[in-house]
C-alpha cells in the first residue's frame, strides 16, 4: 500500500502547473514576517544570479503563520537584475507558499518542501531559516552548488557565530556527534542545508514524521542520516549567521527533550555504526573563508549558575539513577563554589552527557523526564564555558572546543561500557 | 473442689485433643496446599515471564506506544507485571483452597461473600493504584517543571502534589471499598479546607515582597540601566 499523500489537492495542482524545477529552495517559516522577505529575496537573487539556466522554485513551508508570512512571501519581488545580476535569469522563478500538516514543527515545513522537490524531479535541495538577518544570494550558490557540480549530497552550513550563541551546539550535539560517527561536521544543527535528489528521497522513506524529528529534531535527524546513509558530505562556509532571537517564551527543556531525544533515539538505530567508530576525520569546506565581526551579546551566568545550583539541591534522586556516584560528588563539589571557582570540567561533562545516553537507552525511568531533568547541568555547563571564556576572541573559542571535543572521543569507552551494561 | 476443677481441666483437654486431632488432617492438608500453591505460583511466574520473553511482548508493547505510556506511570517492565498478576492469582487461589480444607461451610461463606464484595474491591484497588502511579508522576513532573522554572520551594511543591493525589485516590478507594462512606469524605473536606487555607496563606505572606516590589515600580518605574543589568541574549541553538 502507497503512503497517503501528505500535500493537499490544489498544492498538487500548483505543482503540476509547474511540471519540474532542477533546484528547490525551502524555507520553513512560523511567525517571520520581519525576516522572511529578506531570505525570499535573496533565494530569488541566488538563483538569478548563479543558475540562471535552471528551473527554480522558491518554496515556503508555513505552519499557519497569523503575521502575514505568507503574504510578505507572495508579494516579495524578484531580483532587481540591474544591480545585482551579471546574467540575466532565461526562466522565471516560481514562487509558492504552502501550509504543512503533521505536527507542528520544522520537520513537517520540512517534509513538505522534500516531497514538492521529489514530485518537481529537483536535482538539489537547498532549505534556509525564515528568521535569517544575514542571508545572501551567495548561500544560495554555496548550498546548491557542491550537489550539482561537485556531487556531494549533503552540503551541511558552516558559519561564523558568536561565540556565546549555539551553546547547545558547541557544547552538546557537536561533540557527541563528531564522537559517535566519527564526522567532524561543525554545524549539525545549523539550520540552512544543501541535500540530492537521492538524500531527498532517502529522507521521505523513512518512517520517523510522526516523531519529534517532526519538531525540532529534523536538522539533528538529516545530519545524522546522511552520515549513515553512506552520502557524500560537505560544508560550506556562510559568513556570519545572525537570526531573529527565538522566541523567549519557548521552553527550552521541551527543546532539548525533542533534539537530545532524537540524537539517543538515532543512537539506537544506528548503534552497530557509532559503537565500531574510533576518532573523527574532517569534512570538506567549500567556499571562501574569511572573519567577520559580530556584535556582542549579552550573557547573564549567574542566573544560570542558579538554575543548576537548585537542580543539584532538588533533582539529586533523579540524577543519582543516572550518574555514577563519583560524579554525582564533582557536581556537589561544584554546586559549593561561586563566581570563577565554579567549572565543570570536560571530562565530567562527557560522563554526564553519556550516561544520560545509557540511562535513556536503558529506559531508567521515563524518558522525557530524564531529559527534561538535565536542564540545570546543561545550565551549569553553559555557565561554566561563558566564565572560562569571557575574555577569549573567536580562535580560542574554537580550540577550546577542539579540546572538549577530543575529550568526548576519548571517553567514548566510557560511553560504550554504559551503552551495554547499563553501569 | 479441687476435684471439680480437674474434671474441668481434664474435659477442657479432652475437648481440645479430640477437636485438635480432629481437624489436624484438615491442617496438614491446608498446609500442603499452601506449599503446593506457593510453589505454583513461583513456578508459574517463572513460565509467564520465558513465554512472555519469547513472545516478545515488551517490543510489541514499545510498537503499540503503551511502552511509553507505562513508564510515565513508571512500570518500566510491562513483563514484570504481567508476571506479577499471574502469581496474584495463584495466590489467591492457594488462599481459597486453604480455606476450603479448613471449614468447607465457612470458606464456601467467605467465597460467597468475597465474590460479591470482588468488583467494588478491584475498583477500589485500581483506583488506589492508578492515583499512586499518578502521583508519582505527577510529582516528578512538577520538581522538574519548578526547578526548570526557577521556583523556589520545588520539593515542597513536588510533595504536595503527590500528597494531595495520594490522599484524593485514597478515599476515592474507600468509599469504593465501603470503608467509612461518611468519614473519609468529610475528613477530605477538612484536609482540603485546610491545605487550601494554608496555601492561601502561603501565597499571601510569599507574595507580599513581589506586591511591594510591583507597587514600587508603578511609583518609580526601573531605569533601562536596572533592566539591562539582568539581560540574556544568549542564544542557546
Amino acid at each position: 500500500m502507497s503512503a497517503p499523500e501528505i500535500l493537499r489537492p490544489d498544492v498538487l495542482a500548483r505543482l503540476g502547473d509547474l511540471g519540474h524545477a532542477d533546484i528547490v529552495v525551502g524555507i520553513p517559516s512560523y511567525q517571520n514576517a520581519a525576516t522572511i522577505g529578506h531570505v525570499v529575496q535573496a533565494a530569488q537573487t541566488g538563483l538569478a544570479k548563479y543558475f540562471p539556466r535552471a528551473q527554480s522554485v522558491v518554496l515556503n513551508s508555513d505552519g499557519g503563520s497569523t503575521d502575514g508570512t505568507p503574504e510578505i512571501v507572495a508579494n516579495t519581488v524578484g531580483p532587481d537584475a540591474a544591480v545585482v545580476l551579471v546574467s540575466h535569469p532565461v526562466r522565471p522563478i516560481h514562487r509558492l507558499s504552502v501550509p504543512y500538516h503533521g505536527l507542528p514543527g520544522k520537520g513537517s515545513a520540512f517534509r513538505t518542501i522534500f516531497r514538492a522537490a521529489e514530485l518537481l524531479g529537483a536535482q538539489a535541495c537547498a532549505v534556509a531559516d525564515a528568521d535569517l538577518r544575514s542571508i545572501t544570494p551567495e548561500w544560495i550558490h554555496l548550498l546548491v552548488a557542491p550537489v550539482l557540480n561537485q556531487e556531494f549530497d549533503y552540503v551541511a552550513p558552516y558559519y561564523h557565530r558568536h561565540k556565546f550563541d549555539g551553546t547547545i551546539t558547541n557544547n552538546v550535539v557537536y561533540p557527541v556527534t563528531r564522537a559517535l560517527y566519527g564526522q567532524q561536521i561543525r554545524q549539525p544543527i545549523g539550520g540552512d542545508f544543501g541535500v540530492s535528489r537521492a538524500l531527498v528521497q532517502h529522507y521521505l522513506g523513512l518512517p520517523v514524521w510522526e516523531t519529534d524529528v517532526a519538531r525540532y529534531g529534523i536538522d539533528i535527524w538529516m545530519t545524522t542520516e546522511a552520515i549513515c546513509g553512506g552520502f557524500s558530505l560537505c560544508q560550506a562556509f556562510l559568513g556570519a549567521k545572525l537570526h531573529d532571537p527565538k522566541d523567549p517564551a519557548a521552553d527550552l527543556s521541551a527543546m532539548l527533550v525533542q533534539v537530545l531525544g532524537t540524537v539517543f533515539r538515532l543512537m539506537e538505530t544506528h548503534a552497530e555504526r557509532w559503537l565500531a567508530v574510533q576518532g573523527s576525520e574532517p569534512v570538506p569546506i567549500v567556499g571562501f573563508r574569511y572573519d567577520v565581526g559580530l556584535d556582542p551579546i549579552k550573557v547573564n551566568p549567574a542566573r544560570m549558575l542558579d538554575h543548576f545550583k537548585r537542580g543539584v539541591r532538588d533533582l539529586e534522586s533523579i540524577w543519582q539513577t543516572m550518574f555514577d556516584r563519583a560524579d554525582m560528588e564533582q557536581l556537589k563539589q561544584a554546586a559549593s563554589k561561586t563566581g570563577s571557582g565554579f567549572a565543570i570540567d570536560d571530562r565530567l561533562w562527557a560522563h554526564l552527557v553519556y550516561a544520560l545516553a545509557a540511562a535513556y537507552h536503558h529506559r531508567v525511568s521515563e524518558r522525557d523526564a530524564l531529559v527534561r531533568s538535565t536542564l540545570p547541568l546543561y545550565m551549569g555547563r553553559v555557565a561554566s564555558f561563558v566564565t572560562e571564556m569571557a575574555d577569549a576572541d573567536a580562535g580560542q573559542v574554537e580550540a577550546r572546543l577542539e579540546q572538549l571535543c577530543a575529550i568526548f572521543e576519548q571517553e567514548k569507552d566510557y560511553l560504550r561500557r554504559r551503552w551495554s551494561n547499563g553501569s | 473442689m479441687w476435684q471439680v476443677v480437674q474434671n474441668v481441666f481434664a474435659q477442657a483437654w479432652q475437648q481440645f485433643t479430640a477437636q485438635s486431632l480432629a481437624l489436624l488432617p484438615n491442617v496438614l492438608v491446608g498446609l500442603l496446599f499452601l506449599a503446593i500453591g506457593t510453589a505454583l505460583a513461583v513456578l508459574a511466574g517463572r513460565v509467564a515471564k520465558l513465554l512472555l520473553r519469547r513472545s516478545a511482548v515488551e517490543r510489541r508493547a514499545n510498537k503499540l506506544g503503551l511502552s511509553s505510556w507505562l513508564e510515565r506511570a513508571g512500570v518500566l517492565s510491562a513483563t514484570a507485571v504481567l508476571v506479577r498478576l499471574v502469581q496474584v492469582v495463584f495466590a489467591i487461589m492457594t488462599a481459597a483452597l486453604v480455606m476450603y480444607s479448613l471449614d468447607a461451610a465457612l470458606a464456601s461463606d467467605l467465597t460467597k461473600r468475597f465474590f460479591l464484595y470482588l468488583p467494588n474491591l478491584v475498583v477500589g484497588v485500581t483506583i488506589f493504584f492508578v492515583g499512586i502511579l499518578t502521583a508519582r508522576v505527577v510529582s516528578r513532573s512538577v520538581l522538574i517543571g519548578a526547578v526548570n522554572r526557577g521556583l523556589p520551594a520545588a520539593r515542597l511543591l513536588a510533595t504536595l502534589a503527590r500528597a494531595g493525589i495520594i490522599l484524593l485516590s485514597s478515599a476515592v478507594a474507600l468509599e469504593h471499598v465501603g470503608i467509612g462512606r461518611t468519614i473519609v469524605p468529610s475528613a477530605m473536606l477538612i484536609l482540603l479546607a485546610g491545605v487550601t487555607f494554608a496555601l492561601a496563606l502561603a501565597v499571601g505572606l510569599g507574595t507580599r515582597d513581589l506586591v511591594g516590589r510591583w507597587i514600587a515600580d508603578q511609583i518609580s518605574p526601573p531605569t533601562p540601566a536596572d533592566v539591562d543589568a539582568d539581560a540574556d541574549e544568549i542564544q542557546h541553538w
